[in-house]
């Protein structure tokens, strides 16, 4: 046995896949973890019990999950068409047993548990620390209506804690500002999502709460369990209860309530409730208060009328020192009334007029003209029928006739429409008789002719066992002796007809016998 | 193009017509009504359209029409004679006006209102030039031999509130 040389053995040995020499590319390393993923699960299905972190449901139908134990993390997936099956959907806080199959996901290098049956098997820890913590300050009396301070009425500033340019805080500067604007907004900058958050906010409420501001709203879209914790963490709910601003809250939410809902001294849905509930409408407001100056206005006026009436005569003299500017103003007032109960008729007389110009138009619109010509259109479609029929000659003669007489009545009707509309009415109906008369007599015509046709037929006679026999021109073969031995001839029978050939000739003068055998 | 000529417009029959011209145009919008009865529809939605049409002119004439001055003749407005107190005459002309932004009224009503609502404010203005006349005659010390005038303003009922 000969042995190689070692570098010979080197050069022929392939080099290992995944070798510097034989690297994978990116889809056969991805390939190969999905095999690798899915073979260490066979027969595929697992089980796996966890907290549920995070839930969300986007609009595609799926439910998108996150599993979380300590440091570890799991990523879950229930397709639409999984998820309509399903009696129980977890949310953020569930503890839950889920199973499925564990895939890769090489779009983005991840595996995660496609699941096909979920059971709720607990509260997660978290929800239960969050209820603890909960009665915990219920207990406290942090809850409690009666330490809930009242909002101002019309805030001139206000603390805005909120992330500065998130939906959230655009949201409730678009809605202040349009409701009223010049409203002074002091914005605190701040994370509301992630591990940082709360002490952010914390921080935000103490600094707010040292300003000069009527109030104060944290602010924050919508988000799901997890993503709001920081305003159920203890620290920030304590600094809310001790702040001395009134304080909102405004955390939009998809599940569970924030605890900063049960602290806060007013609760809104959303940023831009919040928004709406505690500022108020300076439009209407001034139309309020206008409301209210004419009112004054009238009241004053009224009881210096009742005063100048009271003291009464020469001892009124001094109180009429006023009476001029007054009479002045009331004698302003009753004109601006007769112009005002003008406008009112003209009003009544307006909204008239443009219904009437809607009546207007559909008269204008519904005029017979259109009718008319759809009747002359007719009349000339029977007339063309009627010339069709014209082989029949003296049927075509009375066709004509009536053409004649339809179309006379028909120019005496058109010129009659704006006068005698029941005189063109009864002609109507007079023309329609007598072209449906005519009609019906054409027809018997047409049918007597057709059954003498038919009783002339050759082929009726043909029926009865007779056949006409046709040379090679197609002329009848009148007698034997015109046509040749060998000769081709066509017989027509009552039913199809025959190609034979002459084989004998037998002339004779008359007809051979029509039943019996050929002479032979 | 109507056979008979339209009848002079009445102001109190311009509902009844304009739903009779309403019920005339549904038919003639029914694409099965026979040719015979379109044309006498049409003849009739006709002649209602000029009869409305006539009819508002005669509403937009009454805008510029006079009201007579109160105490011309007997007054149905004015069932307390001369001696009703501006407030009241104020008061009523308030529910006047009020009651004429009533869309459902029949036009004749808002018309009639409005004749109504005009007397009131001659009125009101003939209460006020009494007022002035007074105070007039008490600035210029005459006030003694002065003849009794329009009675002055009256104390408010209770409870009154601006017309409007």
């Amino acid at each position: 046995m000969s042995r190689l040389p070692l570098g010979a053995a080197a050069r022929s040995a392939a080099p290992a896949p995944g070798s510097r020499e034989a690297p994978y590319s990116v889809r056969q390393l991805s390939q190969r973890i999905q095999r690798a993923v899915e073979n260490a699960f066979r027969p595929g299905w697992v089980w796996v019990e966890g907290e549920v972190l995070q839930a969300s449901r986007p609009a595609s139908g799926h439910v998108y999950l996150r599993f979380k134990e300590g440091s570890a993390v799991l990523e879950g997936v229930i397709w639409s068409g999984t998820r309509r099956r399903l009696h129980y959907l977890p949310k953020g806080g569930d503890r839950v047993r889920a199973q499925g199959r564990v895939t890769t996901f090489d779009g983005r290098s991840q595996y995660r548990l496609t699941i096909e049956r979920v059971e709720r098997s607990g509260e997660g820890r978290l929800l239960q620390q969050l209820k603890a913590l909960e009665a915990r300050l219920e207990r406290e009396g942090l809850f409690d209506p009666a330490r809930r301070k009242t909002l101002p009425f019309l805030p001139r500033r206000v603390g805005l804690l909120s992330s500065v340019g998130s939906d959230g805080w655009n949201d409730f500067h678009r809605h202040a500002m349009e409701r009223f604007p010049g409203l002074e907004i002091a914005d605190r900058d701040t994370r509301v999502q992630g591990s940082r958050a709360a002490a952010d906010l914390l921080a935000g409420i103490r600094w707010l709460g040292t300003r000069d501001l009527d109030l104060i709203v944290v602010a924050r879209g919508g988000g799901s369990t997890q993503d709001l914790l920081p305003f159920s963490d203890e620290r920030v709910l304590r600094a809310a209860s001790t702040c001395p601003l009134p304080l909102v809250s405004a955390v939009g939410h998809e599940a569970d309530h924030p605890l900063l809902d049960r602290v806060a001294d007013y609760r809104a849905a959303t940023p831009t409730a919040a928004a709406k509930e505690v500022i108020p409408d300076r439009a209407a407001l001034l139309q309020e208060l206008e409301e209210r100056r004419e009112a004054a206005g009238h009241a004053a006026r009224h009881a210096l009328q009742a005063a100048t009436a009271r003291v009464g005569g020469r001892r009124a003299h001094r109180a009429t020192r006023t009476l001029p500017g007054l009479l002045q103003a009331e004698r302003d007032a009753r004109r601006a009334d007769r112009q005002r109960i003008r406008e009112r008729l003209q009003e009544a007389i307006d909204a008239r007029e443009k219904r009437l110009r809607a009546a207007r138009r559909r008269v204008k619109r519904r005029h017979p003209h259109a009718h008319l010509r759809k009747r002359q259109r007719d009349l000339a479609q029977l007339r063309e029928r009627i010339d069709r029929l014209a082989p029949l000659q003296a049927a075509g003669t009375a066709v004509a006739a009536a053409g004649n007489r339809v179309a006379g009545a028909h120019r005496s009707t058109v010129t009659r429409v704006g006068g005698d509309r029941e005189a063109f009415d009864r002609q109507a109906e007079r023309i329609a008789a007598f072209v449906a008369r005519a009609l019906d007599r054409l027809a018997g015509g047409i049918e007597v002719r057709r059954g003498q046709l038919q009783d002339r037929n050759p082929r009726r006679v043909l029926e009865q066992g007779y056949s006409l026999a046709l040379d090679a021109r197609g002329r009848p073969i009148r007698a034997a002796a015109t046509v040749a031995a060998g000769a081709p001839v066509r017989l027509l029978l009552g039913h199809g007809e025959l190609g034979v050939r002459v084989e004998r000739v037998y002339p004779g003068e008359g007809p051979t016998q029509p039943f019996g055998d050929a002479p032979s | 193009m109507s056979d008979t000529p339209t009848p002079a417009p009445d102001l109190t029959k311009f509902e009844r017509t304009q739903a009779e011209l309403d019920t005339v145009l549904a038919r003639l919008e029914d694409p099965e009504a026979p040719l015979q009865e379109r044309l006498a529809l049409h003849v009739r939605a006709v002649r209602l359209q000029e009869l409305l049409e006539a009819t508002l002119e005669r509403a937009r004439e009454t805008l510029e029409e006079p009201v007579a001055p109160p105490g011309a003749a007997p007054d149905p407005d004015f069932p307390q004679g001369a001696e009703e107190p501006y407030e009241s005459v104020l008061a009523r002309l308030g529910d006047t006006v009020r009651e004429m932004t009533n869309r459902e009224l029949p036009l004749a009503r808002v018309i009639e209102l409005r004749r109504t609502a005009l007397r009131l404010v001659a009125r009101c203005e003939s209460i006020l030039a009494g007022v002035q006349e007074e105070l007039d005659r008490s600035a210029s010390g005459s006030d003694a031999a002065s003849p009794p005038g329009p009675p002055p303003p009256a104390v408010p009922p209770k409870g009154d509130e601006a017309p409007f």
